[in-house]
């Protein structure tokens, strides 16, 4: 792999290149394949955090952001968490590290949506 | 240079197999900015939880628990921005520190002490000195 300023050199099996040339410029069909992928993949990511952060909302009946603003508010919320699971605070920071996942693919999708 | 997080992880997943019982892996999950594992294991009779996720900034966030034989909290530690914690740190000035993570200890009666940050090694200290193993 060699890069330079903007782009990025990756060697790609020549076959490849002789099974793409009929259909145009192949820096632009390699391009788009790559573009393609990309958007799956994030699309894949996106859906296992989703998944991963579904049991924390349907235990706590609510999204992670009203979640953290009433933990860190609603002093009544908290004292009554504890009986809803004794290790609430477990779920909240594993809660978090998917919000947080998240976010950081929804940011690189963004990006490539920029590109 | 700081240790590598996975190597991180797998120390505290070997010490507590070397202290506690029935050590059982529920999550494991190693991100490039963000790392979480979460075990559980037997300590005589109370079941010892510990989770901690590893920040790329270098911080750790964590909850070590003790719960008796009826799945109730016996005795608990961690850093959420708890806002009881928040108060009991910065008084009448807690609000210009909501978001804050603040080490802090809950009891069986879930009252709440300020503590200092606390690692898998000071949770392990605690439990030797204050639990028998029975």
């Amino acid at each position: 792999m060699r890069e330079t300023e903007n782009m990025t050199t990756v060697a790609i099996n020549s076959k490849y290149v002789d099974i793409l040339a009929p259909l145009g410029d192949v820096q632009q069909v390699v391009d788009e394949a790559v573009r393609r992928y990309a958007v799956e993949k994030l699309g894949e990511r996106l859906a296992e955090l989703r998944r991963a952060m579904r049991p924390f909302e349907e235990r706590y009946g609510c999204p992670y952001e009203l979640f953290y603003a009433r933990v860190t508010t609603d002093e009544d919320f908290v004292a009554g968490l504890r009986e809803v699971n004794p290790t609430w605070e477990r779920d909240f920071h594993t809660w978090e590290f998917y919000v947080e996942e998240l976010r950081e693919w929804l940011n690189r999708l963004e990006q490539l949506s920029m590109l | 240079m700081a240790e590598p997080v996975g190597a991180a992880l797998d120390a505290v997943i070997t010490k507590a197999q070397a202290v506690l019982q029935d050590v059982r892996l529920v999550r494991r999950d190693e991100r490039p900015a963000r790392s979480l594992i979460d075990f559980e294991g037997r300590w005589g009779i109370y079941r010892i939880i510990v989770s901690e996720i590893h920040v790329a900034d270098g911080s750790v966030r964590y909850a070590y628990y003790v719960l008796d034989a009826e799945n109730r909290l016996f005795q608990g530690f961690d850093n959420s921005p708890d806002i009881r914690a928040s108060k009991q740190r910065y008084g009448p000035d807690y609000r210009q520190h909501l978001h804050e993570r603040v080490p802090h200890q809950h009891s069986s009666e879930d009252t709440l002490t300020l503590t200092e940050p606390m690692n898998f090694d000071a949770f392990m200290t605690w439990l030797t000195s204050h639990l028998p193993r029975g």
